[in-house]
């Protein structure tokens, strides 16, 4: 059934597979630019990931402006105004980030700096408040998960104030997103994992929340097809290059579902619990996925009965009877949880995610002020929140 | 030797053999009277610490009451005790039917057992000698059986009782009971898995020894006046409109504090069946494994199950031993089950809402026979019924598949599909191997969230009464030291022991407070812990005397249960002296739990039980309870520790459980 | 002779512009009345800074319509503020329409981005629980369920609130 209205928008060019990395300088040309500014984090240099990236450049012709790695975690308008610095005093011309959620966004932040020629990243926090053109940006996600390389948004932490700034704009989209088994391959079991589970509750969201449409659920479809199929094979085997290929496709796939679709409570209150208790987002949305299709099953029976099909397989599928196959997808989401726990111990409940049982409350707060609940499809006030976070405090 | 007590118990080593006399002291008698602060009292001596509840440590302990056979009424309860495997902790079962006497007129206050026999055996003891036989042609008989042939076996002119397992018990299921008299059951905390473990079939005892109480007069004088109540019995409702009576006290929004004398009626006249309908509609009876309500189970549906349809059948009526009041009965079911049993005792208003109303099921001829099945097989209708709902829900919520159940289609309701996975839970076939321990240990196998849907409490499935109607009982459900226990008490249980007129230091329910607003009744304060500690103390006592609870539930003027104790024993110590026995009981069993390892702050009922989410609509509508706080404060009226539940060292000094301090 | 090209000036829709007004007219009373008697509302308030301006607009140029919270107070201030701490915007005139007559709920218009929302996103949250918190008192039920996600239960109270502000709120402001 066609949404009475949707808007759907993509414009990233996927590079996927095999030495796909090794295109980037042929990228950049087409878009005019030949020094690029690197930008990633200390993780990366670590597993050694920097070196296929330089690599890539050698016999090109082009020149690395300069390779920024210093970026936390915890991405800050303090790095952004330094990497702009940076970029301007090595003249470069474009933005190239190596790595997971933090150092996208932070290029994200660099790029709304540079093409907006201000120093106050303030100033443009919100939807649609970016008008000039942006620097070409190229992402080069080393986890599958965040979707970051296909989201117009991004999050920064403002050092001033300390707080989140959200930054959402179609301007922000990367050019170019690069998948290479290789930039993947060094990510240790259990981020894996947690990546992997945001990947899910990314499509899985897409599909049952308020602004699902063909295009995102075509997207998510596909998407949770491959986590079920990938994701422990990936986790137990990180050499896997099919596996993790599979993977970094799924988190891509599952990201322009949910940029578009938009994503409902699960992420409203991963955000809150990553914010209070400085949980991973990736665990957090593991552990709240299956309790929020629960929640929401009055109104997306049918939805999530249908996600069946790519989580469960034709086998499963069929053998199960109509009335319960939304139940049994939530059921797989939690034997694969199961599994994962088993693997590497990624959390199955708040409990065994460390967080103390007194939180709770100040997360359920933190939950309805958060701005994806508007998408979710049932209202949740922070009584209903509460009763969540305690069925998910306890498997 | 003192008044009303034989002074002595039997113990039998079933590893070795060994048959031997025990006397106890006439202070222990004191302390802790007989029943189950006896029971207390030798399992805190005798189980050594982390014992292993299905092995050769642990103790299984069969009492008589204090006041059986003193002359007074409605004392002839036998107690088994032991390490409950279901819940780890303290295990106690009671029950009414023949054997309370039995082991008096042996001369013992109960035979205990330790030990694993080398092949099936059961306990004879007959004109004063005890002797171990052979029981290999009794092992998989089912309960009725193995009583009819064993009575057949004996001889000699009084008949002897017999308690003993059936298949369940054999095969070591958790939720297995002991039966006495063709199928009353001693059902909870798994006692008779420790029965089976121990290749312990029965024990039949005849004796001929008498009980001399110390003022025969004064005994009869206060059973007589105790009498008059019991047999005051005008004519009362129909069957089905008591549904009417549940449904007003669930409408009107003020509540006046009950009085057992009108449950009593209801006893009489139906058995605890008179509460089917009504608790379902007053919101007591919970309702698709505590997921529904009256709405989902309106009068409609349980019109099938109304007090009537039991009484209908009834041949005759059942008193256990020293009973006026005769709540149980024996129906004729041959046309209700096909001709394959020909007889059952009457089902119990928990056996009917477990498998009834809890799985949806509205055959009332099911339950007849699912009733017999099980007692036969000696298994706890309420845990299968519980475990059972457990298991339906895992089903709708594609937890378990057909392929899990082999090709069981196990909907609510599904009357067929429940005596099915019944059958399998009793055989350890299939499925029913997982269901067959209660729905904890089957949740912990299943694994994924499915504790969620296990209505239990440390091991124990929840009975049928709803503590969100009445948070009384989930206080008790959790603070006993044998969880998930209706027994207890509750705020209704503390109107009707009307305790505040016999014993100071009670909330009292005056004039002015005789009526009041339920609204009150979900306040988590102070004195509903009161209510709560009194309860538990005062059913130590009843424990203890071998009473039963529901001549208490007339009232403390009208069930003499002090003056009866001082009369029997020539003691002369006040209410409030026995209620400190009580305490002293209760306290003993708790601190036996802690020396096991329980930590008594982690046993609470599921979320759901509680109110978390609260119900969206029916009778306990929005209601949340709020059990951590009642159960500090519970804990602290007994001067225990109210974080932890622990008892306290001065509070063991208070009370003089010495020996005991040095296993906390 | 060929055909002329010539700019075109479009039309105006005085109709759509005028209703979209009053209807904000209507609910800024509402709103400010409804701040002083509902307390969930009030709630909502409370929690706001002092000064704190919301804006409703129609982009590009109006109607639009701004509420300020003076001495712990929300005010309605008409179209005093044409910028303020949370600016709601309407994407254009038929989306407004939509919204304010009420075809639509917000949580709709805001899936299908015919609103957008400039400033703290914990504020838009709490702006929309009060604004269904108004509809339920501005509307009846049955329209209400096409509107929001949950209608919330009217006891007495609600509804004691529902009718002063309808009878003396939205005309008088109080």
């Amino acid at each position: 059934m066609l949404p009475s209205y949707y808007e759907f928008f993509n414009p990233v060019k996927i590079l996927s597979g095999n030495k796909a990395l090794d295109n980037l300088p042929y990228e950049l040309d087409q878009l005019g630019v030949s020094r690029p500014i690197i930008v990633s984090d200390k993780g990366v240099v670590k597993a050694g990931l920097m070196k296929h990236v330089k690599a890539a450049f050698d016999s090109s012709g082009m020149t690395i402006g300069a390779i920024f790695d210093d970026v936390p975690p915890d991405s800050s308008s303090k790095v952004v105004n330094d990497i702009a610095v940076v970029y301007r005093e090595n003249g470069c011309d474009a933005i190239v980030a190596v790595g997971g959620g933090s150092p996208i966004d932070t290029a994200k932040g660099v790029n709304i700096v540079i093409s907006e020629n201000s120093d106050n990243l303030m100033e443009f926090e919100g939807a649609d408040r970016l008008k000039k053109p942006m620097q070409p940006f190229v992402v080069i996600p080393t986890t599958a998960g965040t979707g970051s390389e296909v989201t117009l948004a991004a999050v920064i932490k403002n050092t001033e104030k300390n707080v989140k700034m959200g930054f959402a704009s179609h301007l922000l989209f990367p050019k170019v997103a690069i998948l290479d088994p290789r930039m993947t391959i060094t990510m240790p079991p259990h981020i894996t994992a947690a990546t992997g589970m945001d990947a899910l509750s990314h499509a899985m969201e897409s599909y049952t929340c308020l602004q699902k449409n063909p295009l995102s659920d075509a997207y998510a479809f596909a998407a949770i097809k491959m986590i079920s199929e990938n994701l422990p094979k990936a986790v137990e085997d990180g050499n896997d290059e099919d596996a993790r290929s599979a993977m970094a496709n799924a988190s891509t796939m599952a990201g322009a579902a949910f940029s578009n679709s938009m994503c409902g409570m699960v992420h409203a209150l991963g955000h809150s619990v990553g914010a209070i208790c400085h949980i991973p987002h990736g665990m957090a949305m593991s552990i709240f996925l299956p309790i929020g299709l629960e929640y929401n099953l009055e109104k997306t029976e049918k939805y999530v009965a249908e996600l069946l099909l790519p989580l469960g397989g034709m086998e499963e599928y069929t053998k199960m009877p109509e009335e319960r196959r939304a139940a049994r997808t939530i059921v797989l989401v939690r034997k694969l949880q199961q599994n994962l726990y088993d693997l590497c111990g990624l959390p199955r409940n708040l409990k065994e995610a460390g967080v103390p049982r007194n939180k709770l409350e100040s997360i359920a707060q933190a939950a309805i002020n958060d701005g994806t609940l508007t998408f979710n499809p049932l209202e949740m006030d922070e009584k209903d929140a509460m009763n969540v976070l305690n069925e998910a405090y306890t498997w | 030797m003192g008044h009303a007590y034989m002074g002595k118990v039997l113990r039998v080593d079933l590893s070795s053999g060994k048959i031997q006399e025990e006397v106890i002291p006439d202070e222990v008698y004191e302390k802790y009277l007989s029943g189950l602060g006896l029971g207390a009292y030798m399992l805190y001596k005798n189980i050594p610490k982390d014992a292993e509840p299905l092995g050769p440590d642990n103790m299984l302990g069969f009492l008589s009451g204090l006041l059986t056979g003193t002359g007074s009424l409605f004392t002839g309860r036998w107690m088994v005790v032991g390490k409950s495997p279901l819940t780890g902790g303290w295990g106690d079962a009671n029950c009414g039917g023949t054997f309370s006497p039995a082991i008096k007129r042996c001369g013992y206050d109960g035979i205990f057992f330790t030990g694993i026999s080398e092949k099936p055996v059961y306990l004879s003891v007959a004109k004063g000698k005890a002797e171990i036989r052979d029981a290999s042609d009794l092992w998989g008989k089912d309960a009725i059986e193995t009583e009819e042939i064993l009575l057949e076996r004996s001889i000699g002119k009084k008949k002897p009782r017999v308690v003993c397992i059936g298949p369940a018990g054999e095969k070591l299921s958790l939720i297995s009971g002991i039966s006495n008299d063709r199928g009353r059951m001693a059902a909870r905390s798994g006692l008779g898995a420790v029965m089976g473990s121990k290749k312990l079939k029965a024990v039949i005892l005849s004796g001929v020894k008498r009980v001399t109480p110390h003022n025969r007069d004064k005994m009869k004088k206060l059973s007589k006046k105790c009498n008059k109540w019991v047999q005051f019995q005008p004519p009362f409702l129909t069957g089905p409109m008591t549904a009417y009576l549940g449904a007003m006290l669930r409408i009107l929004p003020t509540q006046m504090v009950q009085d057992g004398l009108l449950y009593k009626i209801m006893l009489r006249k139906w058995g605890t069946v008179s509460m089917n309908q009504a608790s379902i509609e007053m919101g007591d009876a919970p309702v698709k494994n505590w997921l529904g309500s009256n709405k989902d189970f309106g009068p409609k549906k349980s019109k099938p199950v109304n007090p009537d349809v039991f009484t209908e059948c009834e041949t005759v009526k059942y008193h256990c031993y020293s009973c006026p009041l005769g709540c149980g009965g024996i129906c004729a079911i041959k046309g209700k089950t096909g001709g394959e049993f020909s007889e059952t005792h009457k089902p119990e208003y928990e056996t009917v809402l477990a498998l009834g109303g809890l799985c949806m099921n509205e055959d009332p001829d099911s339950i007849f026979y699912m009733n017999e099945l099980l007692n036969r097989a000696g298994m706890d209708t309420i845990s299968a019924g519980s475990t059972v709902a457990f298991a339906i829900e895992c089903f709708e919520k594609a937890l378990l598949t057909t392929e899990d159940t082999d090709g069981l289609e196990l909907s609510w309701g599904n009357t067929e599909a429940i005596v099915a996975l019944l059958k399998k839970m009793i055989k350890r076939e299939g499925i029913g191997d997982l269901l067959a321990d209660g729905s904890k240990k089957a949740a912990e196998k299943l694994g994924l969230n499915s504790m969620h849907y296990a209505s239990q409490v440390g091991g124990q499935d929840l009975p049928m009464h709803d503590g969100r109607n009445d948070p009384g009982y989930n206080l008790h459900y959790a603070v006993e030291p044998s969880p998930g226990k209706h027994t207890i008490g509750s705020q209704m249980y503390y109107e009707m022991y009307q305790l505040w007129k016999r014993v100071k230091n009670v909330p009292k329910f005056g004039l002015f407070s005789m009526i009041y607003h339920k609204n009150g009744k979900y306040v988590a304060d102070e004195t509903k812990a009161a209510f709560g500690a009194a309860c538990s103390k005062y059913m130590g006592l009843l424990n203890g005397a071998g009473a039963c609870m529901f001549g208490a539930f007339m009232g403390t003027p009208r069930f003499p249960i002090f003056e009866w104790f001082n009369a029997a024993t020539g003691w002369n110590k006040t209410p409030e002296e026995y209620m400190e026995i009580g305490a002293r009981i209760q306290t003993l069993r708790q601190a036996f739990n802690v020396k096991q390892g329980i930590k008594p702050g982690e046993v609470k009922a599921g979320l759901r039980a509680l109110g978390l989410p609260p119900q969206k609509e029916g009778a306990n509508k929005g209601r949340t309870v709020d059990l951590e706080t009642m159960m500090s404060d519970y804990w602290r009226e007994f001067g225990w520790d109210p974080q932890t539940g622990e008892p306290t060292t001065s509070s063991l000094d208070r009370l003089g459980i010495e020996d005991s301090k040095n296993n906390l | 002779m060929g055909k002329q090209y010539r700019p075109i000036t479009p039309g105006k829709k005085w109709f759509k512009a005028l209703v979209a007004k009053i209807v904000l007219i209507v609910l800024g009373r509402a709103f400010q009345s409804g701040a002083r008697h509902d307390p969930d509302i009030k709630k909502e308030v409370s929690a706001w800074p002092e000064g704190f301006i919301v804006i409703m607009n129609v982009l590009p140029f109006g109607p639009r319509m701004a509420l300020e919270k003076i001495n712990g107070r929300l005010k309605y201030r008409g179209t005093k503020y044409d910028d303020g701490d949370l600016v709601v915007n309407f994407k254009n005139l038929e989306c407004a329409f939509l919204v304010l007559t009420p075809q639509i709920g917000s949580a709709q218009a805001f899936a299908e981005r015919r609103m957008t929302v400039k400033g703290d996103i914990a504020y838009a949250m709490a702006f929309t629980r009060c604004l269904n918190t108004l509809l339920t008192l501005l509307y009846p039920k049955f329209i209400c369920k096409r509107l929001l996600k949950r209608v919330p239960p009217m006891p007495l109270k609600k509804l004691m609130v529902k009718v002063v502000v309808n009878v003396i709120g939205v005309p008088f402001g109080l």
